[in-house]
């Protein structure tokens, strides 16, 4: 085994990236407006995709999902997970 | 896979065996019917199929009952009429019981033939019986008899004298003419969008976009284009970015977005396909009048999401109603509907004229979940124990057991929950945030964090274990009240745990058959979908498997694998049941022979039969398309009540909404004819 298993734990994470682009679903508080949030979002390396209401839809490098999560104007952030097709498997 | 398959190589009835005659001094005394030599010659040669055979039995019986004078009336002339009283002859042999197992083959078609005095069949001849076949013996017996090939009369012949063609010398085999029906697909019969096979609906979703969130589309296929030009208005790959008009389309551009999967083609056949591509458009979807606008998706969430907005935007853009499919889904997240996807769902459905339909899961038959409900107020503190155990696989090129399992409880409890190894060592999450231990044959990750939505408690395992049994098995979640200091232990004592993966592992007690519909299904505004059987055989390119014949499918049951609500707040999920065991739809071109071996492709045409709670979703979705059509600007919630009104109740399902079924099976023609105000 090359990798501890803690890496291999690491690297099998739900929606972890150490590093590297991450899918975020991000709830903001909208003040002043969800716009004027995402583009100060976008300082902290936030690429946004979307604006769906008070959400923002984007990616960003996961070395920086803490200070994301520190903004005071975010509420929530949902790092990506991949789903899958609806067939049965046995 | 399917859990059976076989060749429909029907078993010739010459090689069952005879019942058994009865033992006993009843049966001592009961005159044989045959002696044993006839028994086999008759049980080895049957003429009659089945359904004449049964109905040949009752004529008799009728003869035997009816007053004499009606009998000789009834009987007719000669050999048939002096048997008459018992049964003909040649199924004299054959067990009764035997007869009316083979007799409930076909109840309509049975029925039917009994309710005639004359019966229409098919006469085969054997090769021995010369150029004129059976045909004089015949004209004795039938009302009419016309030779259509070499060895084959067809023939109306009394009820009563079917066991006398039978008898002739000559004849191989008699078979009852049936009437046929026009195959449609036997979803559309189910679900009530067909009627005598025609559509019973006017509403085509002409009007309305379709949005299909999923694996791609074969563009090429004929069921998607009208006139020589797709149907499709837009194609969106978001694993490369490319984005597709019509005109690019048209022009073969996306086939640099292939659906190599056959997934996302297959469900949008079922939601909007046209049925082209076959003479007869017996496979046309449930809405083959809609545009369709169609994302190829990464499966990541934050996609997902951006692909539903995408189709709406599109939709408000070209002024149409719109109903998204996603027949995906996962066990990441509380199942309560408070995930940020599921949230962006329910935003984006909120203006009139939206709906998102999604798949329940198909992990019905699994152990994934696992829950229990601690008393409140015992006198000791409360403990609940449920036992993992991790499935071997290749994770990045290593043989290994992975495992994430989430553990969630009520915000109002005050619940410890503890992983145990199977060494015996105890890994409990900190208050808040995460810990990690790295040990030689394993590691563990636990975290504890309070979800900011609903204030419930997640507390999340990772487990990786060395493929080996000692560190598989043996794993237990611990779930105990803490009454420490002031804490106030089990309030409302809900506790759920699911596993994100069944490839990853499964409970191996305390596991429950309920709450298995996964995120996003668990939307609030989602029309969550379960699947039901009406399919059980097809014709295939595969050589080896000309004739797939699932006997182990019961037809219009649920199906094993459609998984069963309701979401962890108890809210009713699934809401609706459609057909999703076996449907035929479009065939992508390229898909790859591991994705939809020949098996599953249809022969002859550029269709394929797959099965899962993502075929039923597209069936709800082209339903609500014609609905849309119908009334552009209903609500979502008015769009599942009427739903949920207009369901179709039988013997399968319960009057009211349960877990499986939802509130029953979708009744299409009553949903766009239900009053409103009802």
């Amino acid at each position: 085994m090359n990798r501890s298993p803690r890496d291999l734990l690491r690297g099998a994470r739900p929606g972890s990236a150490a590093s590297g682009p991450t899918g975020v679903i991000v709830a903001v508080r909208p003040e002043p407006s969800v716009e004027a949030v995402a583009a100060r979002l976008h300082d902290l390396g936030l690429v946004v995709e979307r604006t769906i209401g008070d959400k923002i839809v984007g990616t960003i490098d996961g070395a920086r999902l803490a200070d994301l999560r520190a903004d005071p104007a975010v509420r929530e952030v949902e790092t990506s997970v991949r789903l899958h097709p609806h067939e049965p498997r046995s | 896979m399917p859990t059976r398959r076989k060749r429909r190589v029907a078993k010739p009835a010459a090689r069952r065996r005879p019942s058994r005659a009865p033992a006993g001094p009843a049966a001592a005394s009961r005159p044989a019917v045959e002696p044993p030599a006839a028994v086999t010659a008759a049980t080895r040669m049957p003429k009659l199929d089945p359904r004449l055979a049964a109905c040949a039995f009752r004529a008799a019986r009728e003869a035997r009952l009816a007053p004499a004078a009606t009998r000789r009336g009834a009987a007719g002339t000669g050999a048939a009429s002096r048997g008459a009283a018992t049964a003909p002859r040649s199924l004299r042999a054959v067990p009764i019981g035997l007869q009316s197992i083979r007799a409930q083959l076909s109840p309509t078609s049975q029925r039917d033939l009994e309710a005639r005095d004359v019966v229409p069949v098919l006469v085969e001849s054997s090769a021995a019986s010369g150029r004129g076949g059976v045909g004089a013996g015949l004209a004795r017996v039938a009302t009419e008899a016309r030779r259509v090939s070499r060895s084959t009369v067809v023939a109306r012949v009394p009820r009563t004298r079917l066991g006398d063609v039978a008898a002739l010398a000559g004849v191989r085999r008699v078979e009852a003419s049936v009437r046929l029906r026009p195959r449609v697909d036997l979803a559309h019969a189910s679900a009530l969008l067909f009627h005598g096979g025609a559509r019973s609906v006017s509403q085509t979703g002409a009007g309305v976009l379709v949005g299909i969130v999923d694996t791609g589309i074969d563009a090429t296929h004929p069921g998607f284009q009208a006139d020589g030009q797709t149907r499709i208005v837009r194609y969106v790959d978001q694993t490369t970015g490319a984005s597709y008009s019509p005109a690019q389309i048209d022009g073969g551009a996306a086939a640099a977005s292939p659906d190599e999967e056959g997934h996302g083609t297959h469900v949008a056949g079922i939601a909007a396909g046209g049925g082209g591509g076959l003479a007869v458009q017996r496979y046309a979807g449930v809405a083959p009048g809609a545009d369709l606008a169609v994302v190829k998706t990464t499966f990541d969430t934050a996609d997902i999401a951006a692909g539903v907005a995408l189709v709406f935007d599109l939709a408000a853009q070209r002024d149409q109603p719109c109903v998204v499919n996603l027949s995906l889904g996962g066990h990441w997240g509380g199942h309560d509907g408070s995930s940020l996807l599921e949230r962006v769902i329910d935003e984006l459905c909120e203006p009139p004229g939206r709906a998102v339909v999604v798949s329940a899961g198909n992990e019905g038959g699994s152990r994934l979940h696992a829950g229990t409900r601690l008393p409140y107020g015992a006198d000791t503190p409360q403990r609940w124990v449920a036992d993992l155990e991790l499935s071997p696989r290749i994770v990045q090129g290593t043989a290994m057991g992975l495992l994430w399992v989430s553990v969630w409880t009520q915000r109002e409890d005050d619940l410890l929950v503890t992983l145990r190894s199977p060494n015996g060592e105890l890994f409990r999450p900190p208050r808040s945030g995460r810990q990690e231990a790295d040990r030689s044959r394993f590691a563990v990750d636990v975290s504890h964090q309070v979800a900011a939505y609903s204030g419930d408690n997640e507390f999340a395992f990772g487990v990786f274990a060395v493929a080996e049994p000692d560190w598989l098995h043996g794993w237990s979640l611990i779930v105990e009240e803490d009454r420490a200091q002031g804490r106030h232990g089990a309030q409302v004592g809900a506790v759920h745990a699911w596993i994100a993966d069944e490839a990853m592992g499964a409970f191996v007690n305390g596991y429950t058959r309920s709450h298995l519909v996964g995120m996003p299904g668990t939307a609030y505004s989602a029309v969550t979908v379960a699947s039901y059987a009406t399919r059980k055989a097809w014709e295939s390119q595969d050589p080896a498997l000309p004739v797939v014949d699932l006997a182990a499918v019961n037809l219009e049951d649920i199906s094993y694998f459609s998984s069963p609500g309701p979401t962890r707040e108890e809210q009713n999920k699934p809401e609706v049941a459609a057909p999703g065991q076996w449907l035929v739809s479009a065939l992508s071109a390229q898909a790859s022979a591991d994705a939809l071996p020949l098996w599953v492709r249809l022969q002859g045409a550029p269709y394929a039969a797959l099965q899962g709670t993502s075929m039923s979703a597209p069936y709800v979705t082209g339903a609500l398309a014609l609905l849309l059509e119908k009334d552009p600007a209903l609500h979502w919630g008015e769009m599942k009540r009427r739903l949920a009104k207009s369901c179709r109740a039988d013997r399968f399902t319960t009057p009211s909404w349960n877990q499986r079924w939802g509130h029953g099976k979708i009744d299409v023609e009553r949903l766009l004819t239900i009053d409103p105000t009802a």
